[in-house]
């Protein structure tokens, strides 16, 4: 009897998963830039409107993501999903500012005050937190990911560092993979990098759609790396 | 250093401010915002704190410090260390006369103006510094024994940084980005002072690139008094205006619209 089960099991796995898992593994190495080489075409959207999740890290994280958040048309890349880690509350009034004064601006306070969602998330390594513990941190603040990314579905997530946004554009590689949705990512490598990636910004090179950085020196050593001149 | 070098390297100024500086003493004098950004720099607080500094900063005309120390409260001592000339009546001497008077009603219109979450706490403190050599404001300043006032307040964190670099003449620094970029944007001198404490380097090499193009002086803490004294830090180059079109030909890669009405 115990044969026979062991058996079923033995055929389903050989059977359903093993090709599933096969194909979302092909699907994988296919959609990571760094392993297949291949550009990722730009996502085009139907509505005249983009879903963007923006990730504020900390300090000159939040402060060059605001800057860049200056160079979006605020109407077109709406509603704005931000991801804030857990006890950044400077950040959350910073951002808060930030849309206050975009919505006086722009006139319709109050629509343009609802087009925007601030989650929290948990960080994914602390400062000075060793590197051993650093995995379940990892794991947790992917599982928060996952849930808001499955909620909002963005259609495109801006990042800029820190380590947070790794399991961020981990989970959107993954939610692609399985045709959940098509969020496309995008790393802006930090302006105080003149020469070299930070750990975060190396960790991500393979694995976003679009890295951009902001030195010359930089391209040239990264050639699939975006380069525009200083964005912020 | 002594009194006649720092007034050879202070060049007599051109221009009379007048009326507007006898009008008010403390205020009427240019300023000095220091940052520390989101954690703290004790090094920096204690640089631009130092009876050193403000005597420097006093004789370059600067008359009012404020700085934001972040996390790097026990280092913010105003007029601490060694005085540079004499040792009376030097250090934290607060509401002695009606320029110390002047102070506080400054500190008190500007913690009416922040709100109760903008600034969690201001201290200020009138510090009686020696005058060198010739200064923007001397002929407003009560000249008796030859020293004057520098104001110095700090708080721990503001969600309105933006308002005290506007207000500021000269802004000294962390060499964080954010901040470089904070102060650059708004079109003010810029003195970025590395954090030796920390283990990426990469803030020098950012101070140091943008220090080479011109953009701000890069400085260490114990170079302060002397980029102050070298007036290098009005002779900056204006940092190029941000570009929208830049980023928007890069999130055209990523995402592209359907409808272009």
């Amino acid at each position: 009897m115990t044969s026979y089960w062991l058996l079923t099991a033995v055929v389903y796995v050989g059977c359903l998963v093993a090709p599933l898992a096969l194909v979302l593994l092909i699907r994988l190495w296919y959609l990571t830039p760094g392993l297949s080489g291949r550009k990722t075409p730009a996502l085009v959207l139907r509505e005249n409107t983009c879903r963007v999740g923006v990730l504020l890290g900390s300090g000159g994280h939040t402060s060059e993501m605001l800057a860049l958040l200056e160079s979006m048309d605020a109407t077109r890349y709406s509603p704005r999903i931000y991801l804030v880690t857990q006890g950044d509350t400077l950040s959350e009034e910073r951002t808060r500012v930030w849309e206050g004064q975009r919505g006086q601006q722009d006139g319709d306070h109050a629509r343009i005050m609802l087009r925007f969602v601030i989650c929290q998330l948990p960080r994914a390594r602390n400062v000075g937190q060793s590197f051993l513990t650093a995995p379940w941190s990892v794991l947790q603040t992917a599982y928060s990911a996952a849930g808001i990314l499955w909620h909002y579905r963005p259609d495109l997530i801006v990042c800029n560092g820190p380590g947070t946004c790794v399991p961020v554009c981990v989970i959107a590689l993954i939610y692609r993979a399985l045709w959940l949705c098509p969020t496309r990512t995008l790393y802006v490598e930090s302006f105080a990098r003149t020469s070299t990636l930070s750990l975060t910004g190396r960790i991500l090179y393979p694995l976003v759609d679009n890295f951009v950085v902001q030195w010359p020196e930089l391209q040239k050593r990264y050639p699939r790396a975006l380069y525009r001149g200083v964005l912020v | 250093m002594s009194a006649d070098q720092a007034s050879n390297a202070t060049p007599t100024p051109t221009q009379s401010i007048g009326s507007a500086a006898a009008m008010d003493a403390t205020l009427g004098c240019r300023s000095i915002f220091a940052t520390v950004g989101s954690t703290g720099f004790d090094a920096l607080v204690q640089a631009t704190t130092s009876l050193d500094f403000l005597t420097v900063a006093a004789s370059a005309g600067y008359r009012r410090i404020t700085v934001q120390y972040g996390s790097s409260l026990a280092a913010f001592q105003p007029g601490h260390g060694t005085p540079v000339v004499g040792e009376d009546d030097c250090g934290t001497t607060a509401s002695v006369n009606a320029a110390a008077a002047a102070a506080a009603a400054a500190a008190a219109a500007a913690a009416a103006i922040a709100t109760e979450r903008e600034r969690q706490h201001v201290e200020t403190a009138v510090v009686k510094v020696p005058l060198l050599g010739t200064s923007h404001c001397s002929e407003s300043e009560q000249l008796e024994n030859d020293y004057t006032e520098v104001t110095v307040s700090g708080y721990a964190y503001s969600t309105v940084l933006a308002r005290d670099i506007d207000r500021a003449d000269l802004v000294i620094s962390h060499a964080g980005s954010g901040s470089i970029l904070d102060a650059l944007r708004r079109e003010r001198p810029l003195i970025a002072v590395p954090n030796g404490g920390l283990m990426d380097n990469h803030q020098a090499e950012l101070a140091l690139e943008m220090h080479k193009e011109g953009y701000l002086v890069s400085a260490n803490c114990g170079e302060l008094t002397s980029v102050l004294r070298s007036h290098r830090h009005e002779q900056l180059r204006p940092f190029p205006r941000q570009e929208p079109e830049r980023f928007e030909s890069i999130l055209a890669c990523a995402v592209q619209f359907d409808k272009a009405d």
